[in-house]
């Protein structure tokens, strides 16, 4: 029988450098003999060690934010030249007599910079040198569901790994007690698309995304059944342990091995997730900064999280905000709902940066700020004003782990229909976050139904010009 | 098979000469499937493949004709002759210009793969189709070989393949596995719950031998709970539809007709043909119906803004994707988009297979239809009394609407949009239904070719129908529409013409007179009034409406100023509807014609049968309802969708099988989903055979034959045991496609009884087990060990069949859900029920099971992925409902055995892991035991063992 350091030393190793999530599993075993299994090479120098992705779920409207038009003020209210609108597709709109529709909202400049903001994100406007903004982003999926899938996976349909998935696949985790991978949600429900957003596709199920609940307990089973007492707890994880070494040491499957790390990490993280998402523990002062008022479930609150997780070693966390849709309808439409929709978001977004960069986890962590399409320059009339899902070209920005700070990427047509130069597609922008990471994303690859899977498929380059 | 190796490698002597060739001569010639075809799949065929569109240089190298063809005075490859071929010299080319495959593409070929493809030249290039398309290949089973242990039991043809392998490895294979732990996964295996004491009892003292046990549980109707969960699992079965709004649906019969099958041992052949097409068998009887809720286990978007026809194109292109995993083995859903550039399945094939499932009615964002599911002899009478008498009043109404029209021909274009989001559905009677968004104001047009043989009136039946607010026939609220505008315009036909052609013009047919059956009048209550003149624009108004004639029908006949003459013509039709607050119509026709003098519009008769039908669907019977495949009476015309976009259609297929993968000899032109199953269930689809064998044997040994499951193509792993995955089909054959005959052929070897013990030579010379010289520990699943767990606490209840129930689960699951769910948890005995019972929400699937890697559903899942997660060590350690069944199973240890704990613990043992603890153990429980006991009281303290042993290792594992 091996001796006992090693075997701890064994399973630390498994724990830590794989993906500190448990060893290897059986099923990535048989993956790899029966299909040629994985290809990760980290050959590029890294810029950034982790990701936070701020995703605004429902798509913020890029005219009420980011994209001062004046021609589009001055075409207020007539329709679009049928050379745009012929061939296009919107999800409840008619290209064709739909009218254009300037916004209400007043633009300034701001910082050393000098990009427009509007003034429903005054925080924001107060890091934009700090911030690199893609202004002619492409998507392709006119729906929610299949557009935030494709965001996150690279594909319209079910069945791919997640970003983060892929993420974690290329660098492992670099938490002890906790998930690699975590996933956070405020709002009034979940992201249209579900579990596959953050799944793990043909990839190992340990590397998916671990939603992390918005109150109470972050995961399912944490806490200690009632009636049990934390000795016999305690005494429960230390028997199980000696039972399932002795076990080991009979029948010699590495994956007991596996899961006695597995129960380690689980009695640890007993421990150190309350700790975690306990944000009593911050300064007042950081509370404030963020806008964390109380321990009710809200952005801010997950901002302030995301922050403490990566601390702890987390390799990406993914936040998602409810509600960002605008059609016209009472609770969605560009006026209140969409005022609401920034206050929520605006305060912490900034201030997360603001953090970040003065701990100095700036310059190693990108943050990406995006929602997964744009709306319409044309308006979408029902009982309020709104705009439709638009696919031609967004907005959204990111910031640290490598990008240009203070810096602006493409730009759309006088409307804002189209890109007209800079244009960047979305798998451009999953190529350009592995590069940071380290990854050529055309060798981060995965043998899977007799095709090396990527996260970026056939597509993707590096959007050189925002790199730092 | 050796001569002709030895005729063949003397020939080959004979053309070559020297040393180096005799040196080669001794080897075996290159076997050009295992050695050859990987190389050029891998490296060559992305660029010279079956694909048409990305074909470089017009050289194909999946073909041999393709291979040899003339290049203009050379060819890749020249039979015999490596110097002369140009595949040999691009590959070894030094310039990086011309090497192949080209330096974006990929390495250079590694020296031993150059080796190979000259010898393979060499030897005369002597191809063969990919193996898994072949037609069934016969085998001997191998006579034993010396030098291995010898097998026990002796004999089984299965061991004699597997060790005539495992000899040319060096390895030998593992002694018998204990009494005890064989029992324990053949239970395991069979039934997904452990073997009780009496079992065990039995069988270790030798008074029941092994092969009646195998029997106990192939007859027992556990075995059928448990391997219906894996069918499931390739079915992408789900209580809910999916997607965001992810709503409710029953399709559990379907479930059950799955155990029931099973449990039938109904032979697979069988098995397959009705539930792909049981509906179209003669005399098709209603469980046969039910069967093909395989296919209805399809995802439905209801998200606004969905579309009807994507969600319908969407299920379709799921079930040939997934009828090519189940059935084919095939990754064909690349085929999708272009043609497959490994595989042989071309763009046309694939939708000459998405034929088959066009011509259905289902898909669209309401998930109809389903029929009812009797449960009794009394339910069955009420179900087939009412279903006659809906078919008796459909066609009633049918006829009298259409002795109304009588003069009339129904015009139903191709062509049918709606301004601000909302979809015109062309149905079968050729009328429209409207879906989708419910715009607050509409424009419709319908527009085509019509009118061929002149007309003076145009005729437009205002429907109601059900599902219409307050039965319609339009969309506000209180089921009125206002047509403010019906305009009508003209131009000669010509295919292909743009809408607004300059050279082509519409002309305009003005309307004369109209007249409506009934006309809004507000002229009483002061209101406005709506007559149809308005809307024919022959006097100025507000439009036409109906109210308060909802929920009956109604029709306008518009009368042309000047008739239409016959000719070939394209008509444009615009139905405004601008009153707002979604005064749009929600089912409506067209209808074209020689307008009589003065008839009644709409006869009693009619509106009579729309009150009877809509009476005698509120008498439908209650009782459940399960969703079917149900063929549409009018063909669609399927066309390829161009790189893979339903926007795009193309040229027109007619349903087929791909060539390739065809060794089935048939004559007749396949037509319907009855002849594609027919097609997969016959006896000599030895693709399918394999496929499936495959499958039975991975789900007993953890990988397949076939280690790619779901690829049986080029780039799949070829089979490990080649001749013994023929001599199982061949045997399946045999046995007459019996499940239970053929699991019960391989649990019988001495292969599956081997000991799982990993000891250092195997672990070094096989880590993967390819060469099975050991059985394997397999991770049970989420619902094996709750099952387990259900059954050692003596709380299983094993009533099967019916609806979901829902054991309980942590508060807060559905947090990330976007619609919220209720989860109520059951009470006794439904608490406990097994767990293929549970119900499946697609958006957030039990937690439990999903934490043990149980398939979301979204998509068929031939393999399970088996992980190793802290969550679910919290989850065993911490779960409520395991905590529940600790304190079940504690209960019964302290009833039923009497004495001390250590008796007490040993019948745990045996009830848990089917042996007596180890000395060491005994301490290590006792120990924990006393501790908790002196802190609370014996239930608690047996509590506590109870939830160590769930979480044992050993118990979490198949031995």
């Amino acid at each position: 029988m091996t001796p006992l350091p090693e075997r701890i030393a064994r399973r630390e190793f498994l724990a830590r450098n794989t993906l500190g999530l448990g060893a290897l599993a059986f099923g990535d075993l048989v993956r790899r003999d029966a299909d040629g299994g994985d290809r990760r090479r980290r050959d590029l120098a890294p810029r950034a060690k982790r990701v936070i992705w701020l995703f605004m779920a429902g798509a913020p409207s890029q005219f009420e934010l980011f994209e001062p038009k004046p021609t589009l003020q001055r075409l207020h209210g007539q329709t679009l030249p049928p050379s745009l609108s012929q061939g296009k597709r919107f999800a409840f709109i008619d290209g064709a007599d739909a009218k254009l529709l300037g916004t209400e909202r007043r633009f300034a400049r701001h910082g050393q910079c000098g990009a427009w903001m509007s003034e429903l994100l005054p925080h924001t406007a107060g890091i934009v040198d700090d911030l690199c903004f893609l202004r002619a982003v492409r998507a392709t999926q006119i729906n929610h569901g299949p557009a935030k899938l494709f965001m996150n996976t690279g594909f319209g349909q079910f069945g791919r790994p997640s970003a983060g998935a892929w993420v974690l696949y290329g660098l492992g985790s670099e938490a002890d007690d906790l998930p690699g991978f975590v996933v956070l949600q405020s709002g009034s429900r979940g992201p249209r698309g579900g579990a596959p957003l953050w799944g793990n596709g043909f990839l190992s199920t340990r590397l998916a995304g671990t939603p992390f609940r918005a109150q109470g307990d972050p995961v399912l089973d944490l806490q200690t059944p009632a009636g049990v007492d934390p000795t016999e707890q305690a005494d429960f994880f230390s028997t199980l342990g000696a039972m399932n070494e002795l076990a080991a040491g009979t029948h010699h499957d590495p994956e007991t091995e596996a899961r006695i790390a597995a129960y380690e990490l689980a009695f640890r993280m007993q421990a150190s997730t309350p700790e975690l998402v306990d944000l009593r523990r911050e300064p007042q002062s950081m509370r404030r900064l963020y806008g964390v008022a109380d321990d009710r479930p809200s952005f801010a609150r997950n901002c302030l999280l995301a922050r403490r997780l990566i601390e702890r070693g987390c390799r990406f966390v993914q936040l998602y905000h409810a509600d960002w849709d605008h059609h016209g309808d009472p609770s969605n439409h560009i006026g209140a709902p969409l005022d609401a929709r920034c206050r929520e978001v605006d305060r912490a977004s900034a201030a997360l940066v603001l953090d970040l960069k003065q701990r100095g986890l700036l310059d190693d962590t990108l943050v990406i700020w995006s929602g997964e399409f744009g709306r319409t320059p044309m308006g979408e009339v029902r009982q309020f004003l709104g705009r439709d899902h638009h696919i031609e070209a967004f907005t959204l920005w990111m910031a640290g782990g490598g990008v240009r700070a203070g810096h602006s990427h493409g730009e759309t047509d006088e409307i804002g229909f189209g890109p007209v130069q800079g244009e960047v597609e979305i798998h451009d922008l999953h190529a350009t976050m592995l590069h940071l990471l380290g990854f050529d994303h055309t060798k981060l690859t995965y043998r899977f139904q007799g095709r090396d899977h990527r996260l970026t498929d056939v597509h993707g380059r590096v959007i050189r010009d925002i790199l730092a | 098979m050796t001569l002709r190796r030895l005729a063949l490698a003397s020939s080959w002597l004979a053309v070559c000469a020297g040393a180096l060739a005799r040196r080669e001569a001794a080897q075996q010639p290159v076997a050009f499937a295992r050695e050859v075809q990987p190389i050029l799949a891998e490296n060559c065929l992305a660029c010279h493949g079956a694909d048409p569109d990305g074909r470089k240089a017009g050289l194909r190298l999946d073909t041999r004709s393709g291979m040899l063809a003339d290049l203009g005075g050379y060819a890749a490859v020249v039979p015999g002759k490596p110097e002369e071929s140009e595949l040999l010299r691009r590959v070894t080319a030094p310039d990086d210009d011309e090497r192949m495959p080209p330096a974006e593409h990929g390495e250079r070929l590694s020296g031993s793969a150059i080796e190979v493809l000259r010898r393979w030249i060499a030897e005369g290039a002597r191809w063969q189709g990919h193996w898994a398309y072949q037609p069934l290949r016969a085998v001997e089973v191998p006579a034993e070989v010396p030098g291995l242990a010898p097998a026990d039991p002796p004999g089984h043809p299965i061991d004699a393949f597997v060790r005539a392998r495992l000899r040319r490895t060096g390895l030998q294979p593992s002694p018998p596995a204990p009494a005890h732990v064989l029992l324990r996964r053949l239970a395991l295996d069979l039934t997904g719950l452990p073997p009780t004491p009496a079992e065990l009892r039995e069988f270790v003292s030798g008074r029941t031998t092994y092969e009646e046990l195998v029997d106990r549980y192939l007859a027992s109707p556990a075995f059928a709970v448990h391997w219906a969960r894996h069918w499931l699992d390739l079915a992408r079965y789900a209580d809910s539809h999916g997607f965001t709004i992810d709503g409710e649906r029953s399709i559990w019969p379907w479930r059950d007709w799955v155990v029931a099958a099973i449990d039938a041992d109904m032979p697979f052949d069988r098995f397959t043909v009705e539930q792909i097409a049981g509906d179209l068998l003669p005399h098709a009887t209603r469980a046969q119906r039910v069967a093909t809720g395989f296919h209805r286990n399809t995802q439905v978007n209801q998200e606004g803004g969905a579309k009807d026809e994507e969600n319908r194109v969407n299920a379709v292109i799921d079930r040939v994707n997934t009828t090519g995993a189940v059935w084919l083995g095939t990754t064909i859903g690349c085929a999708q988009c272009h043609t497959h550039k490994f595989d042989p399945v071309s763009h046309d094939e694939y939708y000459r297979l998405f034929a088959f499932f066009d011509q259905t009615v289902d898909g669209g964002v309401s998930a109809e239809p389903s029929m009812l599911v009797p449960r009794n002899d009394d339910e069955e009478a009420a179900a087939a009394a009412w279903e006659s008498e809906f078919e008796r009043l459909q066609a009633g109404y049918d006829d009298a609407r259409d002795r109304a029209a009588a003069g009339f021909a129904t015009w139903q274009p191709a062509r049918a949009w709606g301004s601000n989001g909302p979809e015109l559905r062309p149905e079968e009677d050729g009328s429209y239904r409207v879906l989708g968004q419910n715009a607050v104001y509409s424009t419709y047009v319908l527009q085509g070719r019509g009118g061929g043989d002149g007309f003076a009136a145009l005729r437009l039946e205002a429907l109601p129908a059900s599902g219409l607010s307050a039965g319609g026939p339009g969309r506000a609220r209180n089921g009125n529409f206002v047509l403010q505008h019906a305009r009508l315009f003209v131009r000669p036909w010509r295919e292909g013409a743009a809408d607004a052609e300059p050279d082509l013009p519409w002309r305009r047919l003005p309307f004369a007179q109209a007249r409506a059956d009934v006309q809004q009048d507000g002229s009483a209550s002061g209101g406005k009034s709506y007559p149809v003149a308005t809307a024919a624009g022959t006097e100025p108004g507000a439009g036409w409406a109906i109210a308060p004639a909802f929920d009956t029908p109604h029709v306008a006949e518009f009368t042309l100023e000047q008739a239409v003459d016959a000719g070939d013509w394209e008509l444009r039709l615009e139905l405004q509807q601008e009153h707002g607050s979604s005064h749009c119509l929600g089912a409506f026709r067209v209808a074209l014609g020689h307008a009589p003098a003065d008839d009644t519009l709409v006869p009693d008769a009619w509106s009579a049968a729309w009150r009877a039908l809509r009476v005698h669907r509120g008498r439908k019977p209650r009782m459940p309802t399960t969703l079917v495949m149900q063929a549409r009476q009018h063909p669609r015309t399927t066309r390829v969708f161009h790189r893979g976009s339903f926007l795009d259609p193309r040229h027109e297929v007619r349903p087929g099988f791909p060539a390739n993968l065809d060794c089935v000899a048939t004559d007749a032109e396949p037509a319907d989903r009855l002849d594609l199953a027919r097609w997969l269930a016959h006896r000599d689809n030895a693709l399918v055979q394999r496929v499936t064998v495959n499958r039975w044997w991975q789900q007993l040994f953890g990988v397949g034959i076939v280690a790619t499951e779901n690829d049986f193509g080029l780039r799949g792993a070829p089979p490990t045991h080649p001749d013994l995955l023929e001599w199982l089909v061949a045997e399946f054959r045999r046995v007459r496609f019996s499940r239970k005959a053929l699991l019960r052929r391989i649990v019988t070897s001495a292969t599956y009884r081997q000991d799982d013990t990993v000891d250092s030579a195997q672990r070094d010379r096989d880590p993967g087990n390819r060469w099975l010289g050991r059985q394997r520990r397999l991770r049970l699943s989420g619902e094996v060990l709750r099952d387990a767990a259900l059954a050692i606490s003596s709380l299983l209840e094993t009533r099967m069949g019916g609806p979901p129930v829902q054991p309980p689960q942590p508060d807060g699951v559905f947090s990330f859900t976007q619609s919220k769910k209720t989860w109520q948890a059951s009470t006794p005995p439904d608490r406990f029920r097994r767990s293929l019972y549970t119900r499946i929400w697609r958006s957030s699937p039990y937690p439990f099971q999903a934490v043990f890697d149980t398939p979301q559903a979204n998509v068929t899942c031939t393999r399970r992925s088996v992980s190793n997660t802290p969550l679910q060590a919290l989850t065993m350690a911490n779960d409520p409902m395991l905590l529940e069944l600790a304190e079940g199973f504690a209960g019964r240890l302290l009833r039923e055995v009497q004495g001390d704990d250590r008796a007490r613990l040993d019948r745990a043992f045996l009830l848990a892991l089917g042996r007596e603890p180890r000395a060491a153990e005994v301490d290590l429980v006792l120990g924990h035991l006393a501790r908790v006991t002196a802190a609370h009281d014996p239930q608690h303290g047996w509590t506590a063992v109870a939830r160590l042993i769930f979480n044992l290792d050993e118990f979490l594992n198949r031995p």
